[in-house]
């Protein structure tokens, strides 16, 4: 089982377009990935400002993955998520799920994400076009 | 104690002083911040608190040097 997961400050950089599968019992490789919308509750944004709790969002994150991959039977799960501001349309978070097959993948991404949008020390902020944020 | 988001935002700072004498449990925190800092009552009711950097529940004592912090509506994603 090869878990990470990964902070990075601004947007995520685009993911490879062939990405290697190096673990040969992968049969389904399936990613995620979460843009930036142009609006909030009918307002234009302009950005997303992400707040990590310094050391532990970073840990919980890779506790969950771990987490995640042993009880869906994942081979490979690998997070990134943004720290700072990400502008519309651009990625804020990415899951890489690599599994034997197709439905352990599908159930560990989407518990995955529930999971992190409970328990991970990370907020976001609206950054309005008008200015401000709610 | 940290705060973060939204309870960061009400309050306009990043961290707040706990005027305990004796070592208090989370419990006797959030009771006592729900006196002193109204602003954030909804973060306090509905959040949680981490000792360094862990999850706790109420019934956790927080030692002198502990780092506390408020953990409420995270919104990541």
């Amino acid at each position: 089982m090869n878990v990470s997961a990964t902070i990075v400050d601004g947007p995520l950089p685009a993911a490879a377009a062939a990405p290697v599968y190096a673990e040969q019992e992968t049969g389904a490789a399936l990613t995620f990935e979460g843009i930036v919308r142009a609006t909030e509750e009918g307002r234009s944004l302009v950005a997303l400002d992400y707040e990590a709790y310094e050391g532990m969002a970073q840990r919980e994150l890779g506790d969950l993955a771990s987490e995640i991959a042993a009880k869906h039977g994942i081979v490979a799960l690998h997070i990134w998520h943004s720290r700072g501001r990400v502008p519309v349309g651009q990625c804020s978070l990415r899951v890489l799920v690599c599994a034997r097959h197709r439905k352990e993948a599908i159930g560990a991404v989407d518990e995955f994400i529930d999971r992190m949008k409970r328990d991970v020390p990370i907020w976001k902020h609206a950054v309005f076009a008008t200015g401000g944020s709610p | 104690m940290l705060l973060f988001g939204p309870a960061a935002r009400k309050l306009g700072t990043a961290s707040v002083d706990l005027p305990f004498e004796n070592p208090p449990t989370i419990a006797a925190i959030r009771t006592t911040l729900l006196t002193e800092q109204p602003a954030v009552r909804n973060e306090l009711i509905a959040g949680r608190f981490a000792v360094n950097q862990r999850y706790v529940d109420d019934a956790a004592i927080v030692g002198e040097g502990d780092e506390i912090a408020l953990i409420s509506m995270v919104s990541g994603g």
